[in-house]
């Protein structure tokens, strides 16, 4: 037998084609696989939400905070009054509390029984709500809200995600996708952040619309109390801006530079790609909805961080706690 | 810019890189694999038992011969194939990974052989094992191990 030398052949143990377009074909694959599950989710979700009656989602949410430790429930109602009006925070608590208890008792079929008002030490301006009718707002936020309304608008907009059960769609969107994702086995892997990009993209319909519908909500709570809709703009001109989203105010001011009512590609993708619509169209939106509802524009303010604010709202503090205490 | 899409770009723009890596690693590595091969090439190495001695030889002695390579999978190429995991399909990405273990394991075995003066490989075998690694809690996999070894044999002529 003779022995036959022959070099190792190339073609036959490794597979035809570029690695970039077969690993491409992936990527575009995973994308539209994780857009058409998060988006059938989303939709399932914003049907089922609707059917979970108010009052079992304050029960199970209350529940819920009880066993997360919140022992101040227990406290007599007296010695945590005196507690909030003893700190400045406290105080702020209390006075943001009372503006968004007038604010509700506009909210005349309000299903929610109370809504609770909680401060976040954070330098970021933000609000949101949480289930069960707990409403959070940043220590950044109220450090820059100037009057009463501005602070009125931004609590509005909150009770207007309650309006919209937007929280509990939140809240389902975000667990329903946690469990595909652990059925997929995806958790904690590398190819978690290729599909979290995806879902994040579809979910941006459903919030930016959840947005706006908040934002016309709480103008018809502002314009109920006050009678005018005055310290709507200045929350999305002053107080909601962002040093890190630099990028988005500049393609918006670049807009009104050119005074351009049609948006360029650009200023479009850049609405389209962020969760809340850019601020601009935000302000279109609520500018034509409170033309259409005739309402001033423009009315007395009241102050939010003025001395004589501060001193009634000692005083109010007071008042309430010897209401209390009688 | 929105968090979701600088998450993409940054995931795009690593694979990119790591694929431009890998690929001029990959690229050297068979030019060299195929030098060696044609300087090896003379030596016969088979999987039979014994090799047909030819008429007038014998056997003279025998040893043992290894030759291994320890190998790792880059990110382009585990993405990959991790996306292939949830498609199916060939894993292409592995399959060149795996080509350039196997033939250098085998080349560093002939290697060795023809420096210690052995005319033939017979029973030639291959060998893998994954070795494992601390991450994704222990799931993880480091590398890929790949053993090449048979027997050298050297001869000699009947009555030397």
């Amino acid at each position: 037998m003779r022995f036959d030398s022959k070099l190792p052949d190339d073609s036959v143990n490794m597979g035809d084609g570029s690695p970039v377009r077969e690993a491409g074909l992936l990527i575009i694959g995973v994308l539209v696989t994780v857009l058409v599950i998060t988006t059938a989710l989303a939709l399932s979700i914003e049907t089922l939400v609707p059917l979970v009656p108010p009052s079992l989602e304050v029960r199970v949410f209350n529940r819920v905070a009880e066993l997360a430790g919140d022992s101040n429930e227990e406290a007599p109602a007296a010695d945590k009054k005196e507690q909030e009006c003893a700190t400045p925070d406290g105080t702020r608590v209390v006075k943001v509390q009372s503006i968004l208890d007038r604010l509700a008792t506009h909210w005349v079929d309000s299903p929610y029984p109370a809504f609770h008002v909680f401060i976040l030490e954070d330098e970021l301006p933000n609000a949101f709500a949480l289930p069960g009718g707990a409403i959070g707002v940043t220590s950044g936020l109220l450090d820059r809200v100037e009057t009463e309304n501005e602070l009125a608008f931004i609590l509005g907009h909150e009770l207007g995600h309650f309006a919209g059960r937007d929280h509990l769609r939140g809240l389902g969107r975000g667990l329903a996708i946690s469990v595909v994702w652990m059925a997929l086995g995806l958790s904690g892997d590398q190819v978690e952040g290729l599909a979290s990009s995806a879902s994040a993209f579809s979910a941006r319909h459903f919030d930016r619309t959840q947005e706006s519908d908040a934002d016309l909500f709480s103008v018809q709570l502002l314009a109920s109390e006050y009678g005018h809709a005055a310290g709507t703009r200045a929350v999305f001109e002053r107080v909601l801006i962002d040093p890190s989203t630099e990028e988005a105010d500049g393609i918006k001011n670049e807009a009104a530079d050119r005074n351009d009512e049609t948006p360029g590609n650009l200023e479009r993708l850049a609405g389209y790609l962020s969760t809340h619509p850019l601020g601009e169209d935000r302000i279109l939106a609520l500018d034509a909805f409170i033309k259409a509802s005739r309402w001033a524009a423009d009315g007395e303010q009241r102050p939010w961080r003025t001395s004589a604010s501060e001193d009634s709202l000692v005083e109010d503090c007071g008042e309430e706690l010897q209401e209390l205490n009688d | 810019m929105d968090p979701g899409l600088i998450n993409l770009v940054f995931v795009l723009v690593s694979l990119l890189l790591a694929f431009g890596i890998g690929e001029w690693i990959e690229r050297r590595h068979y030019k060299s694999i195929r030098v060696r091969e044609v300087e090896c090439k003379h030596l016969p190495t088979v999987t039979l038992e014994r090799l047909p001695v030819p008429k007038g030889w014998t056997y003279h002695s025998a040893g043992m011969m290894t030759g291994h390579v320890v190998i790792s999978v880059d990110h382009f190429k585990r993405f990959v194939a991790r996306l292939r995991q949830l498609f199916g399909g060939r894993i292409r990405t592995y399959e060149t990974l795996m080509d350039r273990a196997r033939r250098e394991a085998i080349l560093r075995l002939k290697r060795k052989a023809l420096d210690e003066g052995y005319h033939a490989i017979v029973n030639l075998r291959i060998e893998s094992s994954r070795l494992a690694s601390s991450g994704r809690k222990g799931k993880g996999t480091a590398g890929v191990e790949i053993l090449a070894f048979g027997t050298g044999v050297r001869m000699k002529k009947v009555g030397a």
